[in-house]
């Protein structure tokens, strides 16, 4: 019934690194938008309600966009993607949902997806968001 | 001596608590008489204070400073991005006279260039601009006159001119849907009045002013007396602005390069970083080297992480299930449900030639047990891998089960047979769609059949 200790320890290491990227991810969107997109992959892609916006210049003009947010992240879960599906990349589905003020508009509840992922340099792994999938609740 | 006609564009961050609205930046236009103040004042934007030596302002636009109204005033301006510019302007001035306290007589009273607002319609872009419109009248509970109506990227964006009608339209976002059921969303925002509105009354504001400039002005000295000018009873405060802009396009006074720019033809590209802000720190390098120091390290950094609550790895490992057999066994332990296939919303967010992530949401009622008849929504997130060529294997699953919104219990559990209501699908290839379609078919089958 129990995980092996090499997966627990394999989910624990990707789990926590996911949880402070998504930490910097809403801080990042409701403090410095303009830097958000250093958060994506170049190719990533996003679906806002249902829309779609694929590369790093629609991403820009897509947030640029965007009024100026109030997130409140209420929920947060991670799991590692099947090794089969990512095989040279660590790769994490993330899933929050929470509730967001965009200025001037009434508040929503949310629910966002994102997988991200592990990208290695010289001196660190560096995490990308190579898609993201994001609602409106209500 | 002369007087300096200067013009501010300031930058105003506001700070506030987390249950009001936070303003990033706004930015509002003074103009400053060395020994005028008084005057001044009483010609901004009732929005807006100012203070003697010309600092930076602090006005809150939702106090009432008592001002009096200026409608010519440049108004209140909101915008994304920060950035700080002075422009000075000189004119030939003539003596410290008072400009005259009646307000000018306009046509249209309830038409200022104080209470514009900019509806936007995100990937607007899709919908023509007819159907659109009616959509949102439809839903609107006032009749609405948009203005300027363009596309814009891949927005559709028009203008309103009354903060009633702007408010109304506020509670439209959300609740309009296109042909394929995905949610319209609209902003709106303080905005200055439109390009073609402003000229309008820019053509109007020359005309009423021509005739007392054209009498002051003396052809063989090449000057106008600007106190003579202001002196005319016609006048209020509001249109120096427009005299600023005449002078500095025709023949009179003494002006340098006119850079007196309305708000609207701001430089997107004069931008500095908000204060506070650390823009060359890659927060993705930051490590920490054990779990206390993780913790209050983000918590220092980060203060609004107060309301995230930070998963207890323990807890992980209790919710996370590995394996097929572990898997199956802990969704049968769940109580029996019974989904609504018609509130079903599926989203394909991702896909490669061998992965597929989508994720559907809805709600679902509960058959049995201590919850029976309760109502939850869920929302369930899978990657699938092909198993072969007309069926998928799951290899990631996510669920979320929350209360439902009270509305969306209303809806009716009716139809047996799921139908895909795909909020998106990419590029998705015919086979992957038919594989998306089987999978909402099998997924309403209960999961004793599914260990077959």
């Amino acid at each position: 019934m129990a995980m092996s200790m090499d997966f627990k320890t394999y989910v624990d290491q990707a789990c926590r690194a996911a949880e402070k990227f998504v930490n910097i991810y809403y801080e990042t969107m409701d403090k410095r938008r303009q830097a958000l997109t250093r958060l994506y992959l170049d190719k990533a892609t996003l679906i806002w309600n249902g829309n779609f916006v694929t590369g790093l210049e629609a991403l820009t003009n897509f947030f640029d966009m965007l009024p100026s947010s109030e997130f409140q992240v209420n929920m947060l879960d991670c799991q590692p993607v099947h090794e089969q599906v990512k095989q040279t990349q660590t790769t994490v589905l993330v899933v929050t949902s929470g509730t967001v003020k965009f200025d001037g508009n009434r508040q929503h509840y949310f629910k966002q997806n994102f997988l991200l992922t592990a990208q290695s340099t010289p001196n660190n792994i560096v995490w990308k968001i190579a898609s993201d999938c994001f609602h409106f609740q209500d | 001596s002369n007087f300096d006609l200067t013009v501010y564009l300031c930058e105003y961050n506001k700070q506030v608590t987390s249950l009001q609205r936070r303003a990033r930046c706004r930015h509002i236009y003074q103009r400053r008489y060395n020994n005028w103040s008084e005057e001044v004042r009483s010609g901004i934007h009732p929005s807006s204070q100012q203070q003697q030596d010309g600092d930076q302002a602090t006005s809150d636009v939702h106090k009432d400073t008592g001002v009096r109204y200026a409608p010519y005033a440049i108004p209140f301006c909101h915008r994304r991005g920060n950035f700080q510019k002075k422009d000075e302007t000189h004119v030939n001035k003539a003596t410290e006279q008072k400009p005259p306290e009646r307000k000018m007589e306009r046509n249209r009273q309830d038409e200022t260039l104080g209470s514009w607002f900019k509806i936007r319609i995100p990937f607007g872009i899709k919908y023509d601009e007819k159907w659109l419109l009616n959509l949102i009248q439809k839903q609107c509970s006032v009749p609405f006159t948009p203005v300027e109506f363009h596309y814009e990227k891949m927005q559709a964006q028009f203008f309103i001119e009354n903060a009633n009608i702007a408010f109304a339209l506020k509670n439209v976002n959300g609740v309009i849907y296109n042909e394929a059921n995905e949610r319209i969303s609209i902003f709106v925002e303080p905005c200055d009045a439109p390009h073609s509105v402003l000229k309008e009354l820019k053509s109007e504001k020359v005309e009423q002013i021509k005739l007392p400039v054209k009498e002051r002005y003396d052809v063989s000295q090449q000057s106008l007396d600007i106190q003579r000018v202001r002196s005319d009873p016609g006048w209020d405060t509001g249109v120096w602005v427009y005299l600023s802009w005449l002078c500095f396009s025709g023949p009179c006074g003494s002006s340098s390069s006119s850079q007196v720019k309305s708000a609207g033809e701001m430089d997107k590209g004069e931008r500095l970083e908000p204060e506070g802000m650390c823009a060359d720190r890659n927060p993705l390098c930051t490590t920490f080297p054990d779990k206390s120091t993780n913790i209050s390290s983000i918590l220092e950094l980060f203060p609004k992480l107060l309301t995230l609550k930070l998963k207890d790895p323990h807890l992980r490992v209790q919710l996370l299930k590995h394996t097929k057999r572990v898997i199956l066994h802990t969704l049968c332990v769940l109580p029996k449900t019974q989904h609504d296939f018609s509130s079903f919303v599926v989203d394909t967010w991702f896909q490669t030639e061998t992965m597929l992530c989508f994720s559907v949401s809805g709600v679902f009622k509960e058959v049995e047990g201590s919850s029976q008849g309760c109502v939850r929504a869920f929302t369930r997130t899978f990657i699938a891998i092909p198993a072969s060529s007309s069926s998928l294997c799951i290899v990631n699953d996510e669920l979320f089960v929350s209360d439902s919104n009270p509305k969306k219990t209303e809806s009716v559990f009716l139809i047996p047979k799921p139908t895909c209501c795909a909020s998106s699908i990419s590029t998705l290839s015919m086979e992957w769609q038919a594989m998306v379609q089987a999978f909402s078919t099998w997924s309403g089958m209960n999961v004793q059949d599914s260990q077959k």
